[in-house]
């Protein structure tokens, strides 16, 4: 019961949807850390590449961009094809390529509607279902593939932003992931949300002052705002996410865990 | 980031209600495998010294036994004055300890409501409350003081058995986590809960027809109803408690996480 062997995720095979920064970089980050080779997408290539060149650099270990809109059906099935050519199992998938939309609810356009349901819970659920063949073959009953879906606070609490479509969104990501976890786990496919609070991403940047861009926000404000008087780290989503594809986390299933400072617990 | 340092609880000192058998033994086991100083309580003293003596052998680093009962408030008084004469601080406390009660609904006794409410709930908001000062002395905003509370699956499902207190008192066990996890986030002290499935304790074995044996029992037939196909191990629930007290752990609060191979998630 070593901590190096609970934990362990050395040689296993990851991909991570919107691997390129945010959250994704920060769990490609620890995974390439421990000894996994990882996989990331993003709809824009060259950031794709330029975060796998750097993470590889980093870490000394293979960080690979395979581009592409999983938003769209046709780019899910290339990115299927893509890993195919190159894996013969994958062990871990982390969906965590998300968008939101703003907008007051009068004037809440249909396309931040269909926008942020394709990519946080329809994209999810097609790119779980393809990759089927490959994770079946890494999945044991010792070490089972595994799942991890990024949710949100946002999907258990009403939202500060008037982001409309996002909570429902990971709502349904959320309950997702414990309707797919009860149907995988009898293959050895375990799958588990993480329902995370802030974290200085560009996502949230752009919830706050309108610009996504990460350095635009002051996140020392979080100080007053979050109730762990911080946002999120790396550290704090990348070690969920090991523990979620390690032995340590073998007997979690289809649960949703959040890592938002409390943020869920002080809301009533 | 590497592993050793983002699950790391060396040094720490904790203490683990109901530590002698069962899932308390199987986390005191966890983290005295990874240097913590471990005190387990329990009610009775003969089997709570043994177990100590066993798994400071066993595992080597230091686990010392402070039996007491702390379904009472004396109980509860009389374990934190002892612990208060050995250490000036607690970096997590681990309230395991927990009984059940089953009998048909139409005879369900007073005495069985009153036990398990006491144990499961009353017990473990007083331990915290008296607890407070020692952790936190351990307590930084870096590094904040970890409390994880036992639940279970009863707590978030329909139980299996006619144990008619023990998920009422569970689902307690899994509110006040948030509660108190919301009040105490602020004195940097982290508060989790756990919500554990099957696991091959004295307490399952009575439920399941074992008669309390935990050894030469089919577990494996126990398992086969579970969607994992197991029950729970020593590595599942000690590691998640290792996570909830390392610096992986530092941001989740208030959380109550399941360790029961799926049975809330299909059920």
């Amino acid at each position: 019961m070593k901590i190096e062997d609970l934990f362990c995720i050395e040689n296993k095979v990851a991909l991570i949807t919107g691997g390129s920064k945010g959250i994704g970089e920060m769990i490609a980050s620890a995974f390439l850390a421990n000894g996994a080779k990882v996989y990331i997408t993003s709809r824009h290539a060259d950031q794709c590449e330029a975060t796998a060149q750097r993470l590889s650099e980093r870490y000394g270990t293979d960080c690979i961009a395979l581009p592409g809109d999983i938003s769209k059906m046709e780019d899910i099935d290339a990115l299927v094809a893509a890993v195919s050519e190159r894996e013969e199992k994958l062990h871990i998938l982390v969906n965590n390529a998300g968008a939101s939309m703003a907008a007051s609810f009068d004037d809440f356009p249909e396309e931040g509607w269909d926008m942020v349901m394709d990519i946080n819970a329809k994209s999810p659920f097609f790119l779980i279902q393809k990759l089927l063949p490959l994770m079946r073959k890494a999945a044991t009953h010792e070490d089972p593939a595994r799942v991890i879906t990024i949710a949100s606070v946002g999907g258990l609490k009403t939202p500060k932003f008037n982001n409309f479509s996002y909570g429902p969104a990971k709502a349904a990501a959320i309950h997702m992931t414990r309707v797919l976890g009860a149907h995988l786990v009898k293959e050895n496919i375990i799958c588990n949300a993480i329902a995370p609070g802030p974290f200085p991403t560009d996502m949230l940047a752009r919830g706050i002052s309108g610009v996504g861009d990460r350095k635009s926000v002051d996140w020392g404000k979080f100080k007053d705002i979050n109730p762990r008087a911080r946002t999120g780290s790396a550290e704090d989503i990348g070690g969920l996410a090991i523990y979620l594809c390690s032995r340590a986390g073998a007997f979690t299933v289809g649960a949703t865990i959040t890592c938002d400072g409390g943020a869920l617990a002080i809301s009533s | 980031m590497k592993i050793k340092d983002l699950f790391s609880v060396k040094g720490k000192v904790a203490l683990v209600t109901g530590g002698s058998r069962g899932i308390g033994e199987m986390i005191a086991a966890g983290f005295l495998s990874n240097g913590v100083k471990v005190y387990i309580s329990s009610r009775k003293a003969e089997a709570c010294d043994q177990k100590a003596e066993q798994l400071s052998s066993t595992f080597g680093g230091e686990c010392i036994s402070i039996p007491g009962d702390i379904a009472t408030l004396e109980g509860v008084e009389a374990l934190v004055a002892e612990i208060t004469a050995r250490e000036s601080q607690f970096d997590i406390l681990v309230n395991n300890a927990g009984v059940s009660w089953g009998c048909p609904l139409e005879e369900f006794p007073e005495i069985g409501w009153d036990k398990v409410m006491d144990t499961n709930v009353k017990g473990m908001f007083f331990l915290t409350q008296k607890m407070l000062p020692l952790l936190r002395a351990a307590a930084t905003h870096e590094d904040p003081a970890r409390v994880v509370n036992i639940g279970s699956v009863d707590g978030l499902k329909n139980p299996r058995f006619e144990n008619f207190s023990y998920g009422p008192s569970k689902a307690a066990v899994h509110q006040l986590t948030r509660q108190m996890a919301a009040h105490l986030v602020k004195d940097n002290i982290i508060i989790n809960a756990i919500a554990p499935g099957p696991f091959p304790t004295w307490m399952l074995s009575t439920g399941v027809g074992f008669g309390g044996e935990t050894e030469g029992v089919d577990w494996e037939k126990t398992g086969k109803h579970n969607p994992r196909g197991r029950i729970g191990t020593p590595e599942d629930i000690a590691g998640l408690a290792i996570l909830l007290c390392s610096r992986a752990g530092a941001f989740t609060v208030g959380a109550t996480i399941t360790c029961d191979g799926g049975s809330v998630a299909r059920s």
